[in-house]
């Protein structure tokens, strides 16, 4: 999952979390930065590194899911653990060496991170990873680290770790990116940016596109806000409300028209929930949307 | 709605400071609250640089920012009686000043410039283009053709590495490993300790023997630039955490938002900084959560749908800004209603300065 910030990525990595669950599937979710909206948003607390078994059967859910969170200083505490060189890796972390040495290395700490990732994929820990990646910006520097460390190092461990990273990323039937976006300006300019990025760049293979925050036609609203005009002098908030409302579904549909016509991508659009704050009720209905779509597109099993 | 309270300073009188910096979570509209804020402070007489970090295309189409990076701030014309300047930080740029200015000569700063890690440097080390974004800010305000420097800072994530980055690149020359690997040329760290050349042999062996000889070599070229660094580091740092600097922090009503503009104004308090403005960023027209009156039971079936589904989030995004406005202690607190069409030009910017000049004002 990539996105801007703001965009619900965190959101969508849990439906599409749970869809997959619905289906039987087992499915880790992975989380790499931010404040572990990823727990909140599943009715835990902050995530940990070592997985936490989060039970969705209450939703329709049959497989299992598990959610964690991916630290390029863990990941490296874990690297060195298991080469025999544990006891000095806590203090290379508490140091905060990885940062001096990243300067030489850019990306040191995102290859961690996609090792780790590379890792898990490995050991078939779930039939599906879901990796809430870094903001829009970030992801493309992540997802780029391998290459760029493949072309700056010319042997040693991190240069095995990049190759084998490279071809996870390289292969469509391993790993696509699904970039998500709200039906808005700035972030639907970024999306496409990012598109071509990491198409173009990082070679990487991308799922359909989401558009997150769709708000739904009303029925007849508009219909009663042409008729209504003689009405209006009472109740002038309410039409300001039906006008307001009008405007906005206006403006998003044609934000998802110019997204579709500057990226030839199937696109899947999940509704605005009219709350601050998505529960895990709304995760359930989102996961309706995204199925439904998923299987129009016939790629929802 | 945050209940308005006469007492509290209007939004725009609280942040009356040379410096005002804007911080928030990413998608909140930070970049245009900023600029709005330019746009309402030069409304009142003031003149005002905004120094913005990564606009949108058409954010800076409006500030006459298109032609991409640049240091030189470009004045933007608009019906004002101030002055509203806008620039865009050029991080390697401004790197490059500060070497110039710590090196000890041109040879050595151009050693430096010319060294491969140095590009790596301003997008690489977590935090050097915040610490360089600190930088120009004290040169802007320094600057006397501007009464006021408005910045935008990164999504919160980073945001602090802007506050503390002043001091950044003092903390990473006096970092173990760069006095470990530095001893051996230095002389005064002749008596490397076991542990420290274990220190060297376990990083050697994860990044690689030449990668960390580079590291070595560029580091050394920085040798004997620490006190200058050091020197400035506390003078920008005191410029931030002094009265001549306000913030604002910029956050929606979205319940992810406004956790991590909670976990902002927690940051700024530990670093002994107050918040001066919550502007809460976005939020439905507070009217539309307004009781209905009797004459409402005649409106259309899709009407009332529609204002109970804006009414509800209306209801709950003024009650969680009220709570934010109290968890942060901001000395003034506004919410701003969504515009009806795109923001990111000069006339949207208008509308939100004119709408943070008149909102109306609560203390926690």
């Amino acid at each position: 999952m990539a996105g801007k910030g703001g965009v619900g990525k965190t959101t969508l990595g849990a439906t599409l979390g749970l869809a997959a669950t619905r289906l039987g599937l087992d499915v880790a979710l992975v989380e790499l930065e931010g404040h572990s909206t990823l727990g909140r948003s599943l009715g835990l607390g902050p995530l940990g590194y070592e997985p936490t078994e989060v039970d969705l059967r209450d939703l329709g859910a049959t497989g299992r899911l598990q959610a964690r969170r991916i630290t390029p200083d863990e990941a490296l505490a874990e690297y060195l653990g298991d080469h025999g060189l544990g006891r000095v890796a806590n203090r290379l972390g508490r140091t905060g060496a990885i940062d001096v040495v990243s300067t030489a290395a850019p990306g040191i700490r995102d290859l961690l991170a996609l090792g780790k990732i590379r890792q898990l994929e490995q050991l078939g820990t779930a039939d599906l990873l879901v990796i809430d990646a870094p903001a829009a910006g970030h992801a493309i520097t992540f997802l780029r680290a391998p290459a760029g460390i493949a072309s700056s190092s010319p042997s040693g461990p991190l240069r095995d770790q990049a190759d084998l990273a490279l071809e996870l990323l390289g292969d469509a039937d391993r790993c696509q990116v699904m970039l998500v976006t709200l039906p808005e300006e700035t972030p639907v300019n970024e999306l496409i940016e990012t598109a071509f990025s990491l198409e173009d760049d990082v070679g990487i293979k991308l799922a359909p596109v989401v558009v997150n925050g769709r708000w739904p036609d009303i029925e007849g609203l508009a219909d009663a806000v042409r008729a209504g005009s003689s009405r209006r002098k009472s109740n002038a908030t309410a039409w300001q409300a039906a006008r307001f409302r009008l405007a906005h579904v206006e403006q998003q549909r044609r934000e998802c028209e110019r997204l579709a016509a500057e990226l030839p991508l199937p696109q899947l659009q999940l509704s605005h929930q009219f709350t601050t704050r998505i529960e895990r009720h709304h995760l359930g209905r989102l996961a309706d949307q995204l199925t439904g779509q998923l299987d129009e597109l016939g790629i929802g099993s | 709605m945050i209940a308005a309270d006469p007492t509290s300073p209007r939004p725009l009188d609280a942040i009356a400071a040379p410096t005002v910096i804007c911080l928030g979570p990413g998608g909140v509209g930070k970049t245009s609250m900023s600029a709005a804020i330019g746009v309402a402070l030069a409304s009142e007489g003031k003149r005002v640089v905004v120094l913005t970090i990564d606009p949108a295309r058409r954010l800076a189409d409006a500030m006459g920012l298109a032609d991409g990076l640049d240091n030189e701030p470009r004045r933007v014309d608009g019906d004002w009686p101030g002055e509203l300047w806008a620039t865009m930080l050029d991080a390697e740029a401004t790197f490059a000043d500060v070497i110039r200015r710590h090196a000890p000569d041109a040879a050595a700063a151009e050693r430096i410039l010319t060294n491969r890690l140095f590009a790596n440097l301003t997008t690489s080390l977590s935090g050097t283009g915040e610490y360089m974004a600190s930088e120009r800010l004290f040169t802007l305000s320094n600057d006397p053709r501007f009464d006021v420097v408005v910045v935008d800072t990164p999504p919160s994530r980073h945001a602090f590495d802007f506050l503390d980055s002043p001091g950044r690149l003092t903390r990473f020359v006096d970092h173990p490993l760069y006095r470990t690997v530095l001893a051996p040329r230095r002389g005064v760290f002749r008596a490397i300790s076991a542990a420290s050349q274990l220190f060297v042999r376990t990083v050697s062996r994860v990044v690689g023997a030449d990668l960390l000889g580079e590291v070595v070599d560029f580091f050394a070229l920085f040798d004997g630039m620490d006190a200058g660094f050091r020197d400035r580091a506390a003078t920008v740092d005191a410029h931030l955490a002094g009265s001549s600097t306000a913030y604002v922090i910029v956050a929606s009503a979205r319940h992810q938002a406004v956790e991590e503009a909670r976990w902002i104004a927690d940051n700024l308090t530990r670093r002994a900084r107050s918040v001066d403005l919550l502007v809460v960023n976005r939020v439905i027209p507070p009217e539309y959560g307004d009781p209905l009156d009797d004459a409402a039971r005649d409106l259309p079936e899709a009407v009332l749908r529609n204002l109970d589904e804006l009414g509800s989030q209306s209801r709950e995004e003024h009650a969680i800004a009220a709570d934010l406005a109290a968890a942060t202690g901001a000395s003034a607190a506004c919410t701003i209603a969504q515009l009806d069409g795109p923001v990111g030009d000069l006339r949207g910017l208008g509308v939100l300065a004119e709408r943070l000049r008149q909102a109306d004002s609560s203390a926690s």
